[in-house]
């Protein structure tokens, strides 16, 4: 049996998934898609248009404060505590343990949610990190600070956002 | 200044407990409301059985949602049915706990809920061991909490938030593991349960794996490896209906 589930997961297409996580990661782009809208007279009943349209879909948790910057957020972790302190190693390792074997598979977007931890543990390094730097100068301290604040309030607006599921091109 | 000190500390945990009723709140109807009749799985089986049949002729009453097949596989499991005989595709774990969920509460989502709620213990707890008992322990788990994604998975039964516990969780003990190699059978024994939700989640012994090699720790390297096919005792565990059912693991 556990054949046929690896059989199962194997059939999948994975080229055509190829670096399709790092679009939806950072983009929130599901794929192309095309939208073809049939204009149909109400009295005769026939068709007497369509409209094609071509676009991208995306996804509707995406989430530009988080997933878009969790590149730079891991990246700033790794360089920073990659020598220094050696626990914070685990959240690079962390994400790069999923995002290297999904790169080439067919993801879909609740596979993000297996690491998203470790992105969002990441930026809350770099949020505390500025905030120790900023304690050397007042002025540097508030600025900081209010940045914090206005972030955390933008991702409780977001929270509330509609993005649209389809973009036209 | 030690009062000050536990005023700090009360004042970190009130806002924790705040951010965790504040999740409770998004998940309410999800967690006590969403109940289901027996009727409901019966009508899901019929609905997938002609799914099934008419495969060639698919319509939107027809289709059904990997949700709907969690419930109604969580609710076949939970009655004695063999993992293999519907939706082998994925290991039976996460659908033993929605089958659970559905015999405790009447409902496919509670206990999706519960382990939302549990996922955000887990990363408050992660964030201590390496920020300190500071208000930046706090973020991760107030961003986390406003995640559209990590809630809709809150929402619904499907198997990733299953998988998510059981990664966090392996990380929070891999942190504790590495100054005291004791816990490295518990830490196995999480993966495992992890594997037995979802398989994506095995690729966190990569992580680990690549932790001890960065670290030159051959030790403790040795000892990750060599507890790790207790990992694989509790993924062979999972599937113990299918064994009880005179199947072997192949």
């Amino acid at each position: 049996m556990q054949l046929s589930i690896y059989k199962f997961h194997s059939s999948f297409p994975h080229q055509e998934g190829a670096l399709k996580i790092w679009f939806l990661l950072l983009a929130g782009v599901i794929g192309p898609e095309t939208h073809t809208t049939f204009v149909i007279d109400e009295e005769s009943g026939e068709i007497i248009k369509v409209i094609v349209t071509k676009g991208l879909a995306i996804t509707y948790s995406f989430n530009p404060l988080t997933w878009t910057i969790s590149i730079f957020a891991i990246s700033i972790c790794l360089l920073k505590t990659f020598k220094l302190i050696k626990e914070f190693r685990i959240l690079p390792l962390w994400f790069l343990s999923f995002m290297i074997p999904m790169s080439s598979s067919l993801i879909l977007e609740y596979h993000i949610l297996n690491f998203m931890p470790s992105f969002i543990l990441s930026i809350s390094y770099v949020l505390k990190d500025g905030w120790v730097k900023g304690e050397e100068n007042k002025t540097q301290k508030n600025i900081v600070l209010i940045a914090i604040a206005i972030y955390l309030i933008a991702l409780m607006v977001w929270r509330y956002i509609r993005i649209p599921s389809f973009i036209a091109l | 200044m030690l009062k000050m000190l536990k005023l700090k500390r009360f004042g970190i945990h009130l806002f924790l407990l705040l951010i965790l009723i504040f999740h409770i709140y998004n998940i309410r109807n999800e967690l006590f409301n969403n109940k289901v009749e027996e009727s409901w799985y019966l009508n899901a089986q019929n609905k997938f059985s002609s799914m099934i049949k008419s495969n060639e002729s698919l319509n939107v009453e027809s289709i059904v949602f990997d949700p709907e097949l969690y419930a109604l596989a969580g609710w076949l499991y939970i009655h004695g049915v063999p993992p293999s005989e519907f939706n082998f595709e994925h290991p039976p774990l996460a659908k033993f706990f929605i089958g659970f969920s559905e015999v405790l509460f009447q409902s496919p989502t509670s206990m999706n809920a519960l382990f939302s709620l549990a996922t955000l213990i887990v990363i408050y707890l992660i964030s201590i061991k390496l920020f300190g008992k500071t208000v930046f322990a706090l973020i991760p788990v107030y961003m986390l909490s406003l995640e559209k994604l990590f809630l809709s998975e809150s929402r619904s039964s499907m198997l990733d938030i299953y998988s998510m516990f059981f990664i966090s969780l392996s990380v929070l003990i891999f942190l504790y593991t590495i100054k005291n190699p004791k816990l490295f059978p518990i830490l196995s024994i999480i993966v495992g349960l992890g594997i037995a939700c979802k398989w994506e989640s095995g690729l966190i012994i990569f992580a680990f794996i690549a932790f001890f090699l960065l670290e030159k720790d051959w030790r403790k390297l040795s000892y990750f490896i060599a507890s790790l096919p207790l990992a694989f005792l509790v993924y062979t565990s999972s599937y113990i209906t299918y064994f009880l059912n005179g199947h072997n693991f192949f």
